[in-house]
């Protein structure tokens, strides 16, 4: 019986070549953490050919930039083979490891490779705060090899790649600005594994619990212990402490990512496996899991084992025909691993990327003929206009309704999405029979497909929380899933009553210090914590000062005003430190002896906003600059490239409007253009805007264009447009990246970012000057230690501080809430991939920011009042920007008297 | 002369001590009517005397700040008169349609009538709700009016409704109406149901051939303390309007075209750091509200009289 087991287990991987940069791997590799190779073929020194910044040292391939491994395999290797890679990541910063990899001299194709990570926890337990709240534990990452094959780009399937390999191939992998080290090039086989055969599992009661929030290894730092209060029967379980006692959840819904677990089984047996999990987050979806057990798939049921919504709890038992699945488990250690994927969606999902593409080329094509907002009274004969539509919406139609079929199997409960895919075929078979009806309801057409792109992002999500893992033997008796009506009662009662005596607000306190400084945060809750706990790691145990951190949502202000202010304000905005600093209420930070360390750390203009007649107020801590986002699908129709300059542009405006296509430029570009031009809104002396010049006002000619002679939007929902198509080019903060590739999973691959456009310069240079936006940190006059506080603003605008504080609200937050720090040097450790991080930095280059000075709130609203005034009511530029620039000269002059008159110091 | 002070003053101290217990009950809302009404408003009319900059020192500069509200801003001007203008239209306005709407719904069958007070007063009740007008009056070509409006060919351009400084103040002037059923139509719908219906009875042997007539003499006269707490409540509401300038037109509006007095106010106070200023301005509009809400007890102490 036993034997029979082993058999169909551990022959899944028959062929193993290791393409060795190590000496002698073999010993070691049978005893690696996966040890699921049967045997291995070294091959023959294979020709190689490296170049770049990559150099081999005693058998490890160091890649310390950019560089490139030519290799040239030998002749015995013929047929379809997989192939890894056993790497190690710089330990000190957060991005994956991304490989060009292509095949005999192929396109590349672009994988990455993630890092381990672990709880940072002493003895494998969640410590307690003093209130008896679990505290989050730390995620670090795991040092050392890590063996990977090559999958599918987003993971999205559980398969390995395989490639097509005959003597003489050529395997080229390109690293571009990366930091890792590569020991073995494996080459393998595997056959997939074959199904569940019913075995006669032996009696016995042992059982086994693994509670899931305690991991062995993970492949985030998103995968942290959550706590669920839901039900009294996940454990550990308190009615009014915070325990974590669950993970996953939201946080484990991309593909790719997986938990492991180690677990001791006291003797030789046979087990079966409950899970007890949720999937409460997406109505009427399944979430995948892959289940690996000793570092392989055993059967083929756990290929993509399916967890069904509901709102409660359920204790899945793996089971295969309605039978439970028995493992054979030896006495020791053995692991199990659970990795998220969308194998069961799959083809839905291809499926509807197909449509939505082909639904938005149509509503293109319709839109370039009607305007976004068709003119009802008006027959355009649409189905004559666009070639082949009727053959299009035909064919769109079936594929609906198979999708809608298909989809049908696919869900475990109603879902209004069955309905509203059957609408969306009735809309266009109406459109069919008439097509006058597409221009009138062409509104509904596109909020269909938005909801159908909806639709893709939650397929594609695969969210699953976990309580426990029960390893059990036939005998013993689980647990009940759920607690029962009584259970409940007693629960919320007590936890009712615990809400009038537990504070919920209390950020952290030092009491061990001699002197502390009280220090504001404006930001939510998560920011503070993690604040809280880098300053207990690496902040106060390096210092005689001890830190009050609290939380705060406004009244900076009135609380200096009334001598209850904080010594050190985080996250200040824009104006507040000139307005405040040339009143007396902050300290002139340039006078410190660590100011020029400081200065050192950001970009050369990125203190212009927080100094004043040479006094720096501020120390900066998010710099945010605007980006140029390009469809590059839709400019590829047109047979253009992304414009580099504003003369490119301007001629991609001029041909676009005849098409009725968009760009989304924002009004707040003009500070753009003024800086391209050398220029700001102040003349040098600060006492005068440049609005009254002759070169401001061929700058606003030009810009007043855009919106006049191509009347370009200027009000504009920047996401949704992009993702239609009908605004292929938007130009916005390099924010706008994380949100369109969390938020439009269906044009990924289509779209990309680059540096705004520049002007050109006599000499042919091409000067892509922007301004920039971000908040700032500051020390107030009633700090009696003004030297300590300057300390810890050291210790906060450095590198290791501003890389941890960006990576850990990541890991929170997720990619749309990415820290936009402006540390250089830190924002290089953040998770932006390697050429998108290129740009930004290039970018960033050219960054000149605008200066505050004293009534400065005079030029928004005029700037505004301007542009109503030439762009909406199309009057005389010349003459609104002589009538506009006069009133903000006399108020900068007024306020600038008016400070003189009443100096405070 | 001496003996005669100390007489009065106990005598003041002694009416204290006779009426202590109804002192005593007076004193919670006393203490916090003092705390954030009485003080700080004695408070700003001291500090419109001065120059202060929520730092420094206060330093008294006069009356220049009252000066300058009248010889050298003319955005003040311009807030005054958008001011007067709102109030003047929608403080009446809204008043009587307050009252005719009570009027009329007092007439429905009791369960009916609390449907349709609910449906009346919600939009006050929902504080901030007026911010949907800045959906449906959105700038972009997909806003609900514009893209209505462009579908069926009455623009080809989207309009600025907010942002274009020659609708600003009527748009605004429109979202008051729409949200000024308040306490007011309350009090005046609770006005109705206690007018003692044995007048209208004495009324019509006294010769009442109509309700208009009923309402004249009977109705209005009963319920003449509800229609001062009405007046009262409107004024003051059409008078201070800021919020809802701010929230739809954008702060401050394009050309200050939906500028008011409480809006010039706070630019001052925070944007500007000019709170003597600021304090001015708040006493200006102070003084104008006094003014006609003299104005207002004066006409509705005729109604009624012949």
């Amino acid at each position: 019986m036993k034997k029979s087991f082993k058999k169909t287990t551990a022959l899944l991987l028959t062929l193993i070549i290791a393409l060795s940069f190590c000496p002698t791997p073999l010993a070691e590799q049978n005893n690696s953490a996966a040890g699921q190779y049967e045997y291995y073929d070294e091959i023959p020194a294979a020709e190689m050919d490296i170049q770049g910044d990559c150099s081999i040292d005693s058998g490890i391939l160091h890649i310390s930039g950019t560089g490139s491994v030519q290799i040239t395999l030998a002749g015995e290797l013929t047929g379809i083979y997989q192939i890894g890679i056993e790497y190690q990541l710089d330990p000190d910063n957060s991005r994956p490891f991304d490989v060009l990899l292509s095949m005999d001299q192929g396109d590349a194709s672009e994988y990455v490779f993630t890092r381990q990570y672990q709880d940072k926890t002493t003895d494998g337990k969640i410590l307690q705060d003093s209130r008896g709240n679990d505290i989050k534990p730390a995620q670090e990452t795991v040092d050392g090899f890590i063996k990977a094959p090559f999958r599918m780009a987003d993971y999205r399937a559980g398969e390995y790649l395989e490639f097509d390999l005959k003597p003489g191939s050529l395997l080229k992998m390109d690293f571009e600005e990366q930091s890792a080290d590569i020991r073995c090039i494996y080459i393998f086989r595997t056959i997939p594994p074959v199904r569940y055969v019913p075995a006669a599992a032996a009696d016995g009661n042992e059982t086994v619990v693994i509670e899931a929030e305690l991991p062995t290894l993970k492949s985030s730092a998103m995968l942290y212990p959550i706590s669920d209060r839901t039900s009294t029967k996940t454990t550990p379980y308190h009615y009014a402490q915070i325990r974590l006692n669950t993970i996953g959840g939201n946080n484990w819904k991309t593909p790719g990512q997986w938990i492991s677990w180690n677990f001791e089984i006291p003797s030789d047996g046979y087990y079966k496996l409950t899970i007890r999990a949720k999937q409460s987050f997406l109505r009427g979806m399944k979430s995948y899991r892959r289940i690996e057990i000793d570092g392989t798939v055993p059967y083929e049921e756990l290929e993509d084992y399916e967890f069904l919504f509901n709102r409660a709890f359920q204790q899945v038992t793996l089971q295969s025909n309605g039978e439970d699945i028995y493992f054979f488990f030896s006495k020791g250690i053995h692991s199990i691993k659970m990795e998220a994927l969308m194998a069961g969606a799959l083809s839905l999902d291809e499926q509807l990327t197909t449509v939505i593409y082909e639904l938005n080329l149509i509503y293109r094509q319709i839109v370039m003929i009607t305007g976004i907002i068709p003119d009802a009274n008006r027959t355009y004969d649409l189905m004559k206009q666009i070639p082949n539509l009727k053959t299009r919406f035909e064919s769109i139609r079936q594929y609906l309704n198979k999708i809608a079929t298909e989809y049908e199997s696919s869900i475990n409960s109603k879902s209004s999405e069955l309905s509203f895919l059957k609408e969306l075929s009735m809309l266009i078979e109406r459109y069919l029979e008439n097509s006058d009806r597409i221009s009138t309801s062409l509104d509904q057409y596109k909020s269909n497909i938005s909801r159908l792109s909806t639709l893709l992002y939650n397929l594609r999500q695969q969210p699953l929380e976990i309580d426990k893992i029960i390893i059990s033997q036939k005998d013993s008796v689980l647990p009940r899933a759920n607690s029962n009506f009584a259970e409940l009662m007693v629960h919320e009662l007590k936890s009712f009553a615990a809400s009038f005596y537990t504070d919920y607000t209390i950020i952290g306190e030092d009491s061990k210090k001699q002197k502390n400084l009280d220090v504001w945060i404006t930001a939510g809750r998560d920011q503070a914590q993690i604040l809280k706990s880098m300053i207990d790691d690496t902040f106060t145990p390096n210092s005689s000062t001890g830190i009050n951190l609290s939380l705060v949502q406004a009244g900076l202000i009135e609380a200096t005003m009334a001598g209850r202010g904080p010594d050190i304000a985080l996250s200040v905005g824009r104006s507040i430190p000139v307005d405040l600093g040339i009143r007396g209420a902050l300290y002139d930070l340039s006078k410190f002896d660590n100011f020029e360390t400081i200065r050192a750390r950001f970009q050369q203009t990125a203190f212009n906003a927080y100094t004043y007649k040479g006094k720096v107020y501020a120390i900066p801590e998010t710099q945010e600059f605007n980006m140029m986002f390009v469809r590059k699908d839709i400019l590829d129709e047109f047979g253009m490239e992304p414009p580099q300059t504003w003369d490119e542009l301007f001629q991609l405006l001029s041909s676009f409007s005849q098409q009725n296509m968009l760009v989304g430029i924002p009004p707040s570009i003009l500070g753009t253009l003024l800086a391209q031009n050398g220029m700001n809104y102040y003349e040098p002396s600060f006492q005068k805007t440049v609005f009254s010049s002759n070169e401001a006002y061929k700058v606003y000619e030009e810009f007043a264009r855009i919106y006049r002679d191509y009347e370009m939007p200027y009000a504009y929902d920047a996401g949704n447009r992009f993702r239609v198509g009908e605004m292929p080019v938007v130009i916005a903060s390099f924010a706008f990246f994380n949100t369109i590739s969390v938020l439009a999973p269906e044009i990924r691959g289509l779209w990309d970012m680059y540096e705004v456009p520049g002007t050109v310069k006599p000499d042919g240079s091409i000067d892509r000057s922007v301004d920039a936006s971000g908040a700032s940190t500051v020390i107030f006059k009633g700090c009696d230690d003004p030297q300590a506080a300057m300390e810890f603003i050291e210790w906060w605008s450095s590198a290791p501080s501003q890389s941890r504080y960006g990576i850990e609200l990541e890991n929170i937050l997720g990619p749309s809430g990415r820290y936009s720090t402006a540390n250089t040097e830190a924002f290089a450790t953040l998770n932006w991939s390697t050429a998108q991080h290129k740009k930004i930095a290039n970018q960033r280059k050219y960054v000149k920011e605008i200066p505050e000075v004293p009534g400065g709130y005079i030029i928004v609203r005029n700037i505004n009042n301007i542009f109503i005034d030439t762009i909406a009511n199309k009057n005389n530029i010349r003459e609104s920007l002589l009538r506009y620039s006069r009133i903000m000269d006399e108020e900068l002059l007024r306020k600038q008297t008016e400070l003189e008159a009443y100096k405070n110091d | 002369m001496s003996s005669r002070d100390s007489n009065t003053a106990s005598s003041f101290f002694g009416k204290i001590r006779r009426d202590r217990i109804s002192w005593l009950m007076m004193s919670p809302y006393l203490v916090f009517y003092l705390l954030t009404i009485l003080i700080p408003a004695i408070a700003s009319i001291i500090l419109s005397f001065t120059y202060f900059d929520m730092f420094g020192a206060l330093k008294f500069i006069g009356i220049d700040n009252y000066v300058r509200m009248f010889v050298d801003d003319d955005v003040f001007i311009i807030a005054l008169s958008n001011t007067l203008v709102f109030a003047i239209v929608t403080g009446p306005t809204s008043y009587f349609l307050c009252f005719f709407f009570a009027w009329v719904i007092n007439d429905l069958s009791p369960k009916i009538r609390a449907v349709v007070t609910l449906i009346f007063y919600a939009p006050s009740i929902a504080g901030t709700v007026f911010v949907i007008w800045k959906f449906i009056l959105s700038p972009d070509a997909y806003g609900l009016v514009n893209s209505f409006l462009m579908r069926y060919g009455f623009i080809h351009q989207p309009l600025l409704w907010f942002s274009d400084p020659s609708m600003t103040l009527s748009l605004l002037i429109m979202v008051q109406l729409w949200l000024s059923l308040g306490v007011g139509f309350l009090a005046f719908i609770a006005g109705l149901q206690n007018v003692d219906k044995s007048l209208y009875e004495s009324g019509a042997i006294d010769g009442i051939k109509n309700r208009f007539q009923e309402l004249v003499y009977i109705t209005l006269p009963s319920m003449r303390s509800m229609l001062l707490f009405g007046a009262v409540t409107q004024i003051t509401a059409a008078f201070s309007v800021g919020a809802i300038s701010s929230e739809l037109a954008g702060f401050p509006s394009i050309d200050y075209s939906g500028h008011t007095l409480i809006l010039h106010a706070i630019d001052y106070g925070s944007m500007r750091f000019q709170m003597g200023y600021a304090a001015a301005i708040c006493v200006m509009l102070f003084l104008i509200i006094l003014f006609t809400y003299r104005l207002t007890v004066l006409g509705l102490s005729k109604i009624g009289k012949q």
